[in-house]
């Protein structure tokens, strides 16, 4: 049996308290925390993220679709970068980006992908400071796996489009621009209520009944304004997440609450309106109660302050410090270590066992030559031997933390923690890797690799 | 093989170095003509022409020998631009002696020049080769400051007396440096100054940092049994010891960054080749790569002058002061003279030049026989280490 048969999520650490914005830009901004990825993280780098945390099956061959509405690169595929970091090279991977829609297009591409397929859907939600997207925006990211051993079956599927023009971002602007939400909450409330009709007319299913609803739009008042004739025990719309959501992830981070809260043979319909509307209908079987985390409610995270935020976005350009430029990764050596890179494999001797962090020909230990193997360390956890903290370095988030580490089952390795307030970095400190944007380069390129950061359980 | 047995002895018979420091009003050439030109001045009876081969260290202030032939229009001699990170000027010496012990040559000269203060940075420029970008981007300060947490875990020293520690030998260098007139800080800073200044890296503040510099070094050298054709007061080399480690403490979890494994090497060698058995006794006075303050604590051990775990102690004792027992960085090392990297080697053996012939003013070593210079590149974990013993006597 085919069918949904993973869910991660990934919620970044920071958070921003809305009173700040509010008090700084003396606008209402509302109340409570918005979620903020660090400044060294992407859509990518969560796309990575949540893709690490599928469960109950984490796939070995699986064809990625990634949806964002903010792609890192152009021309080149973003997806394939998340592919490299989760060791997913042997099938397709693929870009469906740009639209808040895009997320639901890439769970309809996974679940009706030929093979097993993962939607990996990540955003981040940015405008200019005091717009929605500013105070009530969520960045984060959800990885959907489709094929055997299903958690949910898909029973239904059906869309439609219109031509609404109630939300753009031109290339190259800070934030989305958006009509009237007074004429865009009824349109979409009522696209919302055709899709459901298509559903059922598609299916042949009546539909009258569900056990969990969700119904989501980048319209604000879609949701509220929409008049659904579906009973539902449970109804879950986009205030979980803040008042602007999370864009392309949005509505993967409502499913995947749904799928934690759904006990076997429970209905979970998703309706989504944007550029028109989608459906999806599943049905929750014996394995669902094997997810036992929801990104909601949102857990409490590290405080940044709201200046420290908008330079991370670029918002708030500060004088930088006279260190040497960045340089770009050489692309050849990227490639040629791409393991070592973008999946943190290391090697170890066969004859003596010693670790090597990055990989290498000879043996520190024994001296052998060519006699390595793979040694994949990016699930590994590590205790921090000593640390400093750097403040000359250049970087957004000063001072710099590295740590010393010594991995669990052998193997030193030096790198950034993130993640972590200066206060914070111990010996001793018990940390696990992150995949993370380290910089970019004068020439555009986007160095990624790993950093360390505290092992929080309740992440997990 | 060992540098005495395989060649003939080798002197330097003439040296030259300029003040270190903010050279805004002169260039690499105007350092290099300076310090080429005071190295021939001290020597009698050699004139430019007559040095047979050239070796030029110079980490990023230039390529080739060309660095050296251009400025001071040395036409068609064999030049070799060196390059050994820090420990560049050190190599330059050791390899000119090298071709003087071989017969290859009858009159070497060993030049080390940086200009530095050209690039409008803070900290120092550490060049990279392209790379798939997984090298963390660590400065210098941060690398050495590594050794301080651990080297209090391993030992037991509690935070305060550890920053006592650094920022006595921070304050003794700078004391040193305030007596010579060619160091790039000339005044003394009181230790309060320096233990309350704001961190850069871990415990390091500014004043736990050598100076960045531009400065420029030459030394001339010969067989043993010539010297005496070019001065009355040749300082004889009694060791040169090169020890490039594996590079890989950073990966490597028996390494706890309390000891430089190469330096041990490399002083074990030196030691040696001139016949030193007990180091903390036998020499007179010591030019070390206090690059860091922690890098200087650590070096008391790995060249023999405190027991392991000891040096902090040996250092609160005033040991390596001026008036103790083993004088370290009586010119004011990097710390305070400055650090100009390729010239750096060169300028600790200008210091035992100086030393060893009585020529070293307020300074002065009394009784002073046998120098040793230290020199190194790179960081805790991974670095190449340079030692050599200068004697006053032949043997």
């Amino acid at each position: 049996m085919q069918g949904l048969n993973a869910i991660g999520w990934y919620l970044p650490a920071h958070r921003l308290d809305r009173a700040e914005i509010g008090a700084t830009l003396e606008v209402p901004a509302g109340k409570g925390l918005r979620v903020v990825a660090g400044y060294d993280e992407d859509a990518t780098t969560m796309a990575v993220e949540a893709v690490r945390r599928l469960a109950p099956t984490r796939p070995t061959d699986a064809t990625v679709w990634f949806a964002t509405t903010r792609p890192p690169y152009l021309e080149k595929t973003n997806a394939a970068v998340v592919a490299a970091a989760v060791g997913l090279r042997s099938s397709g991977a693929y870009d469906v980006a740009g639209a808040v829609r895009s997320g639901f297009a890439a769970l309809r591409a996974a679940s009706g992908d030929v093979g097993p397929a993962v939607a990996v859907l990540s955003d981040v939600r940015y405008g200019l400071p005091g717009s929605p997207e500013d105070l009530g925006g969520t960045d984060g990211a959800v990885a959907v796996g489709f094929g055997d051993d299903p958690i949910a079956v898909v029973r239904a599927a059906a869309s439609i489009t219109e031509e609404v023009t109630e939300r753009w971002r031109p290339e190259g602007t800070t934030g989305p621009g958006s009509w009237d939400p007074r004429w865009g909450g009824p349109v979409h409330a009522r696209l919302l209520a055709e899709v459901l009709d298509t559903l059922r007319k598609r299916s042949g299913l009546t539909i009258d009944r569900v056990d969990h609803l969700v119904v989501t739009s980048p319209s604000p008042r879609a949701a509220r304004a929409a008049r659904l004739d579906v009973e539902a025990s449970t109804v879950v719309t986009d205030g979980a997440l803040g008042p602007a959501g999370a864009g392309a992830a949005q509505v993967g981070l409502l499913l995947a609450d749904r799928l934690a809260a759904a006990e076997p043979g429970e209905q979970i319909l998703v309706l989504q309106a944007a550029d028109g509307a989608d459906a999806l209908l599943l049905e929750a079987t014996d394995r669902v109660r094997e997810v036992t985390t929801s990104p909601l409610p949102v857990p409490d995270g590290i405080r940044v302050d709201y200046a420290r935020y908008l330079t991370w976005r670029g918002l708030l350009p500060r004088e930088p410090v006279k260190r040497p430029p960045v340089e770009p990764p050489a692309a050849p050596a990227a490639l040629r270590n791409e393991d070592w890179k973008f999946a943190f494999v290391g090697s170890r001797c066969r004859d003596c066992g010693t670790a090597h962090l990055p990989p290498e020909r000879v043996c520190m230990s024994c001296g052998a030559t060519d006699r390595m193997e793979p040694a994949p360390l990016q699930d590994s956890r590590a205790t921090v031997r000593t640390f400093t903290l750097d403040h000359l370095a250049a970087t957004p988030a000063p001072p710099l933390a590295v740590g010393v580490l010594d991995f669990d089952g052998g193997g030193r390795y030096r790198c950034e923690l993130t993640d972590v307030a200066a206060g914070e970095v111990r010996s001793g400190l018990r940390v696990e890797m992150a995949f993370r944007l380290v910089s970019v380069a004068p020439n555009g390129v986007r160095n990624y690799f790993w950093k360390a950061r505290p092992v929080r359980e309740e992440q997990r | 093989m060992t540098f005495a047995r395989s060649g003939a002895a080798v002197a330097i018979v003439g040296m030259g170095c300029t003040r270190f420091g903010d050279h805004w009003d002169r260039s690499a050439d105007d350092l290099l003509i300076d310090a080429v030109n005071e190295a021939i001045g001290s020597a009698q009876g050699i004139e430019l022409a007559d040095v047979d081969a050239f070796w030029l260290g110079t980490a990023v202030s230039g390529a080739s020998g060309m660095t050296l032939s251009e400025p001071l229009k040395i036409a068609n001699k064999p030049i070799t631009r060196v390059e050994n990170m820090c420990a560049t000027g050190s190599d330059a010496l050791r390899n000119a002696c090298y071709a003087v012990a071989a017969g290859a040559c009858d009159v070497a000269m060993a030049v080390g020049v940086e200009k530095l203060k050209d690039t409008d940075l803070t900290g120092l420029a550490i060049p990279t080769t392209p790379g798939d970008g997984t090298e963390v981007d660590l400065t210098a300060p941060a690398m050495f400051s590594f050794i301080v947490p651990a080297y209090m875990e391993k030992y037991g020293v509690d935070e305060a007396t550890m920053k006592e520690v650094i920022s006595r030998i921070a304050w003794k260098n700078h004391a040193n440096g305030a007596k010579n007139e060619r160091a790039h800080f000339r005044a003394p800073v009181p230790i309060e100054t320096i233990s309350s200044a704001p961190p850069v890296a871990g415990m390091l503040s500014v004043y736990d940092c050598s100076g960045i510099s531009d400065g420029a070094a030459a030394a001339i050298v010969c067989r043993a049994e010539d010297a005496y054709r070019y001065t009355d007061k040749p300082v004889y080399v009694r060791a040169l010891s090169l020890a490039v480690g594996t590079g890989t403490g950073p990966v490597d979890s028996s390494y706890d960054y309390t000891t430089f494994p190469e330096v041990v090497a490399s002083a074990e060698r030196a030691y040696r080749q001139a016949g030193v058995t007990d180091p903390g006794t036998e020499i007179s006075l010591a030019e070390v790569h206090d690059c860091f303050t922690p890098t200087e604590l650590v070096l008391m051990e790995d060249l023999g002058f405190s027991e392991r775990g000891h040096a902090w102690r040996d250092v609160l004792d005033g040991r390596f002061d001026l008036d103790g027992q083993l004088p370290v960085n009586p010119d004011g090392g990097l710390k305070s003279f400055g650090h100009p990297i390729g010239a750096s080697g060169l300028r600790m053996a200008f210091e035992v030049w100086l030393q060893l012939r009585g020529e070293a003013g307020e300074r002065t070593v009394p009784g002073a026989t046998l120098g040793l210079t230290h020199n190194l590149g790179g960081q805790p974990g991974a670095v190449v280490s340079f030692v050599s013993i200068l004697g006053k006597e032949p043997e």
